[in-house]
């Protein structure tokens, strides 16, 4: 059991159930015949879910709250790799972590269930990271996956049945952020055991239904493998982060605020500018209804915002003594223009100039432009002198 | 300060003039969103009311490329500034396959729960780069399958009607709408950016005209991604007026699961749904088994079991496209993957050329000699090969507790050539399963088949019985189940070598092969019962088509031109109207007695009508004008629609599902009739306002009468009203008073009945003829006099009493 609390206070909380799965044993060592092992001889341990899992798990623990945002609660966390897997807390406290076999992934989805009960105002986030399946419906594999070798879905969840359970949650915003392949493998259509319940039956859903703000975002579209590194944050997880954390802002009257209904749009945005070569339509996948939008935090301040700076001739900005003078002109100082044409800059609306030294073969060029997340691409369009 | 405006201008070499290429936002200074609008390519959108100041018109194109252009408006109002936002980065054509293959469309047999072949004619071009396939039920959903050079067969669904066109990325080539709304607001909602499908949708919204059918079905996906409290009342008019289609249900259904007093209406919403095929929008199957999963949960529901298995395969199938498209060869076995598959029997031969499609005459297929009817050259198997069929999911209709007749696949019957029957008996323990006429007896048909039910066992295989094929199947349910699974093969030994009889005018296929084909076209025309309009378009394109005879073929090339205008003389024989309707009512406008009162300018019933419409356009339909036409009209379609109620009969195609028919046969007293009469009145009258008035669709010009378009709000409005009556089940009089009797007992022919009917209610014999549809005041009496034979002699046989 891991469930790392950080503010068990009254009134409404965020909870966080965070599962990374990189360790499966069993598909490791498939065995030689049969249908089992055409299913589990394609799949096999991953470095990549532990480090992800990791990641969120501590961005939540310290994530930065704003005012009147609804602080974290607890982050219930199951990890699976090679040893023992740790988080590192807001404190600076390393927890090791349970790892995520179906036993300890049933348990804790209950406390994870009961806590996000405890309040209407709570936000439910779930995040999944590993092996996935997409046979009617989204199936995340955990570490056992295998271990029945004639029952090969009873160590799998099925998203659904988290979503249908999740009906009966008093909590009214609930995320779900899959990290995973969602392919059907022909063999799975074969398959005749069913996974197995998470919770008894806890009777039919109630009509009519209370709204709900419950986006489900996955990190591939159905039919699509999700990408990842070795070793690495995933770039879907990579980019969520970076969403959470500002990128996803919005501006809603006099304050940056990251809410449901631009995290998605801004996500994809996000993915496809850390990895131009990653297909926009397959990168992300939004399902799942939106009630809201439900805010998930508030900004300080602007959100720093990537921008890249390219012009028509390449070039020229070798040549250039680039500024960049936030509006109002006499608002802030000039601000430093990095090297190499990209860097982060504050939300806002600017002015940019290209300079050139006298006698240089270009005439001095100016933008106007606002910079607002997910990001900014300027392009300068330079005529020769 | 004045305010000033912004006008901006929508750019993509790609698209056509007038489509929506993005959505765009005007914000201000301090980056806060001052407007959002649909992008239009080639449009103007003004946006006003703006103080003096700088502003950024920010673009989202729907190739996901954004763009910013800051824009300055000055002090003291003037001139709008002009902002142009283009896409540059829009490639049209890129990777699309080019060259020839075919396109065929399907329809969904609502009786067989099953998708039928469309006749060849229902596919037709439409425009420069849109194709469209029409149906019978203009609101449905039907399945267009294409292949094209090297990519295999692939189904889309769209909905009858809607112009689609061929778009493609650098992996495919897809079908997708050709409505620019539509198609921008589904592009959003698959991508799962609410901001700009929000502008979108608003838009929609506000416009007094409303979208088109395919743009509002996206809008109600809009409002139930956000939840939004108008999706109830815009969905329950979407099934209103497009009672057809998957998606309008499907919405309504999931609308009513979050509506406190409706929800329970609910189930039997999405269970209609699934009864009119598939959604256009993808992610309706998503929808749909969630909302079916849900309501699963912790229960044990038989139908919506049955519902939800038959979706999973198409779930699974489903492409990452925002129509609904998959692979396959058959509309019944969506594939994962695509394969090559043969062209069903109804294709017609398409040719892509870039982006535009056209629809060449010419067959593609080689002829072997001797032509023979299509249905017969496709269906019948090889020589000795045994064809497997199957599984299919066989919905049970109970007839009573015990028994249930089979809605047998309507593409098996086809195959083995016999009208299939078949039926299901509980008796003790098991569940006796017969299918009949498995053989016609002209050919030799060798059939093995197994039937299972779901959960329940190993499949049993039925037993040959001369003609029919018998099984027992274990069964202990109180009830009968839903559905049951069917799957076997066959072998037609004589098919292959003795064919169908082949028509007499026979021509062989050296002789004019484009003018053969345009013959065998013309004939099948005849044969599938497709749209009057559509073929009637089709055989007119026909006859433009023929191609001159060539040298030598004079005579081969007159046999077939014969052989065109006798199925065309056939198609006009079958689709001439009985009657001739032209019978005015008085109840219209005449001069002098315009809605307003005031001076008559007019002496004929259309300038009134004109005038009428006018009139009600200027006041925006309200206001006391309104008052008065409105209740004017309401009264008329009171007294209308109690006369259908009383005879049991409505003269007007009317779709009546079977508790909605047998409510209509069934026993009135007035007060519920007036009840029944004055609901539907009241959705006609709401129907005319707001979807012909409003949407500038009466057309008087046309011919198209006020009587006729009140008469079409009722007859929309009537099925639902009954089966609402249905429901409230206890016929009871609100106050003492006699009971019409049920019309079965009355023996009397419902349209003389109706007559009399109207008659005794006050109608002139002119506006009983255009009610019923009859040839004229005489027509009228004719009716009535034959009503009071019959009821004589229903009298002398000791019949029901008078109505």
């Amino acid at each position: 059991m891991t469930a790392i609390v950080v503010d068990d206070g009254p009134g409404a909380r965020v909870h966080a159930f965070v599962v990374g799965v990189g360790n499966y044993p069993y598909c490791d060592d498939p065995p030689r015949t049969g249908t089992a092992s055409r299913i589990l001889g394609d799949l096999g341990s991953v470095t990549s879910p532990p480090p992800s899992a990791a990641a969120v798990a501590g961005w939540l623990a310290g994530m930065p709250r704003g005012d009147g945002d609804i602080p974290v609660g607890t982050v219930e966390v199951l990890i699976s790799s090679p040893t023992v897997a740790s988080v590192q807390r807001d404190d600076g406290e390393w927890v090791p972590v349970s790892p995520a076999t179906f036993a300890n992934f049933r348990d804790a989805f209950s406390r994870w269930l009961d806590r996000c009960d405890s309040d209407p105002g709570n936000i439910a986030l779930f995040y999944f990271c590993g092996h996935g399946w997409h046979r009617d419906g989204q199936l995340l594999l955990l570490e056992d996956l295998g271990k029945q070798r004639r029952r090969l879905l009873e160590s799998c969840v099925e998203l659904s049945e988290i979503r249908t359970v999740m009906q009966h949650c008093r909590a009214r915003t609930q995320l779900y952020f899959v990290d995973a392949c969602r392919q059907v493998p022909p063999e799975l259509l074969d398959l005749r055991s069913g996974v197995a319940p998470l919770v008894d039956s806890c009777g039919p859903v109630p009509l009519p239904l209370a709204p709900l703000d419950a986006p489900v975002y996955f990190s591939a579209a159905r039919g699509f493998e999700a990408h990842a590194d070795q070793d690495a944050v995933t770039p879907f997880t990579a980019a969520l982060l970076r969403t959470l954390d500002g990128l996803g802002a919005n501006r809603e009257g006099s304050r940056w605020a990251v809410t449901t209904e631009y995290l998605g749009p801004h996500l994809r945005e996000v993915i496809a500018w850390e990895n131009p070569d990653v297909d926009r339509n397959s990168c992300l996948s939004v399902e799942g209804e939106q009630c809201g939008p439900s805010l998930i935090r508030t900004l300080d301040g602007p959100p720093l915002v990537p921008f890249r700076l390219t012009c028509d001739p390449d070039h020229a900005l070798a040549a250039a003594d680039v500024s960049i003078h936030q509006l109002p002109a006499d608002q802030d100082p000039p601000v430093a223009f990095p090297a190499g044409g990209q860097g982060e800059i504050a939300a806002g609306v600017y002015h940019l100039e290209l300079a050139f030294p006298d006698g240089a073969e270009f005439r001095k060029a100016s933008l106007f432009d606002e910079v607002r997340p997910p990001n900014k691409a300027w392009h300068a369009a330079v005529e020769r002198a | 300060m004045t305010a000033g405006s912004i006008v901006v201008s929508g750019r993509d070499p790609s698209s056509a003039r007038g489509d929506v290429i993005g959505v765009f936002e005007v914000v201000d200074l301090q980056l806060r969103v001052v407007a959002a609008k649909p992008l239009v390519n080639g449009g103007r959108t003004r946006i006003g009311s703006l103080d003096a100041g700088g502003y950024f018109t920010r673009a989202t194109f729907l190739t996901n490329r954004r763009l910013s252009v800051p824009v300055e408006v000055p002090a003291g109002g003037g001139e709008p500034v002009a902002v142009v936002l283009e896409d540059s980065t829009a490639a049209a054509g890129l990777g699309t396959p080019s060259g020839d293959g075919w396109v065929a469309g399907w329809i969904f047999d609502r009786a067989a729960r099953s998708w039928t072949p469309a006749g060849a004619g229902s596919v037709r071009r439409r425009s420069g780069t849109t194709i469209v396939m029409t149906a019978d039920a203009p609101s449905a959903n039907v399945l267009l399958q294409w292949a094209v050079g090297p990519q295999p067969a692939m189904f889309t669904v769209v909905r009858a009607d809607a112009p689609v066109r061929v778009v493609s990325d650098a992996s495919l080539a897809v079908l997708d709408l050709a409505s620019g709304p539509a198609r921008a607001l589904f592009t959003f909602l698959h991508a799962g950016d609410l901001p700009a499908a929000g502008a979108l949708a608003m838009e929609a919204l506000s416009q007094s005209t409303g979208p088109d059918p395919a743009a509002a079905v996206a809008v109600g996906y809009y409002l139930l991604r956000r939840g939004d409290d108008r999706l109830g009342s815009w969905a329950a008019e979407l099934t209103r007026l497009q009672p057809g289609s998957f998606d309008a249900h499907l919405l309504y259904g999931l609308a009513l699961m979050r509506d406190k007093t409706r929800w329970p209406g609910s189930r039997g919403q999405r269970l209609t749904a699934t009864r009119l095929g598939l959604p256009m929008f993808s992610h309706g199957l998503r929808l749909l088994d969630d909302a079916l999963r849900l309501l699963l949960h912790g229960t044990t529901d038989e139908e919506l079991t049955a519902a939800r298995l038959h979706y999973v395969p198409y779930l699974r199938a489903c492409l990452n496209r925002p129509l609904t498209t998959f692979w396959g060869g058959r509309p019944s076995e969506p594939a994962l993957m695509p394969a090559r598959t043969p062209e069903p029997v109804q294709a017609r031969p398409l040719r892509l050329e870039g982006l535009t499609p056209t629809l060449p005459a010419a067959p593609t297929r080689k002829s072997t000699g001797k032509t023979k009817p299509l249905s017969k050259m496709t269906l019948v198997p090889e020589k000795h090969r045994r064809i497997t069929f199957g599984p299919y999911s066989v919905p049970l209709t109970p007839a009573t507790r015990t028994s249930a007749t089979l809605a047998l696949p309507a593409e098996l019957a086809e195959a083995l050539d016999t009208p299939l029957r078949g039926a299901a008996e509980r008796t003790g323990q098991e569940l006796m399963v017969i299918i009949g006429n498995v053989a016609s007896g002209a050919d030799d048909v060798d059939i093995e088949a197994s039937v299972w039910l779901e959960n329940a066992g190993q499949p049993v295989v039925m037993e040959r019985r001369g003609s029919a094929m018998l099984a027992a199947l274990p069964y202990s349910g109180s009830v009968l189940p839903a559905v049951l699974h069917l799957r076997g093969s066959y072998l037609i030994r004589s098919a292959t070598t003795v064919p169908r009889p082949e028509p007499a005018t026979v021509v062989t296929a050296s002789g004019s092969p484009q003018a053969a084909a345009l013959a065998r076209e013309a004939e099948r025309l005849v044969e599938v019962g497709l749209g009057w309009e559509d073929a009637q378009a089709r055989l007119t394109e026909i006859a433009q088509e023929w191609p001159p005879a060539a040298p030598g073929e004079a005579a081969t090339d007159r046999a077939l031109w014969r052989r065109f205008v006798a199925a065309r003389e056939e198609f006009q024989r079958r689709h001439r109207p009985a009657v001739v309707i032209e019978a005015k009512p008085r109840t219209r406008p005449r001069g002098g007695s315009s809605a307003d009162g005031g001076p008559a300018t007019f002496a004929t019933v259309r300038g009134a009508e004109l005038h009428l419409r006018d009139l009600l356009t200027e006041v925006e339909f309200r206001g006391p004008t309104w008052h008065v036409v409105s209740t004017a009209a309401s009264a008329y379609c009171v007294a209308t629609v109690v006369a259908w109620l009383r005879a049991g009969h409505v003269p007007r195609p009317c779709h009546l599902d079977r508790p909605a028919l047998a409510r209509l046969e069934g026993r009135w007293y007035p007060s519920h009739a007036r009840r029944v009469a004055e609901e539907v009145a009241k959705s006609a009258i709401a129907y005319f306002r707001d979807r012909r008035l409003a949407w500038g669709l009466w057309r008087v010009e046309a011919g198209t009468t006020l009587v006729t378009e009140l008469l079409d709000g009722c007859v929309l409005a009537l099925p639902p009203a009954l089966r609402s009556a249905a429901a409230r089940s206890q016929y009871q009089p609100t106050r003492r008073e006699e009971a019409w009797p049920a019309v079965e007992a009355d023996g009397t022919d419902p349209i003389s009945r109706s007559a009399a009917v109207l008659r005794g209610a006050g109608y002139t014999r002119a506006e009983v003829a255009e009610v019923l549809g009859l040839a004229g005041a005489a027509a009228v009496t004719r009716a009535v006099a034959r009503h009071r034979r019959q009821k004589e002699r229903s009298r002398s046989d000791g019949g029901a009493a008078d109505v």
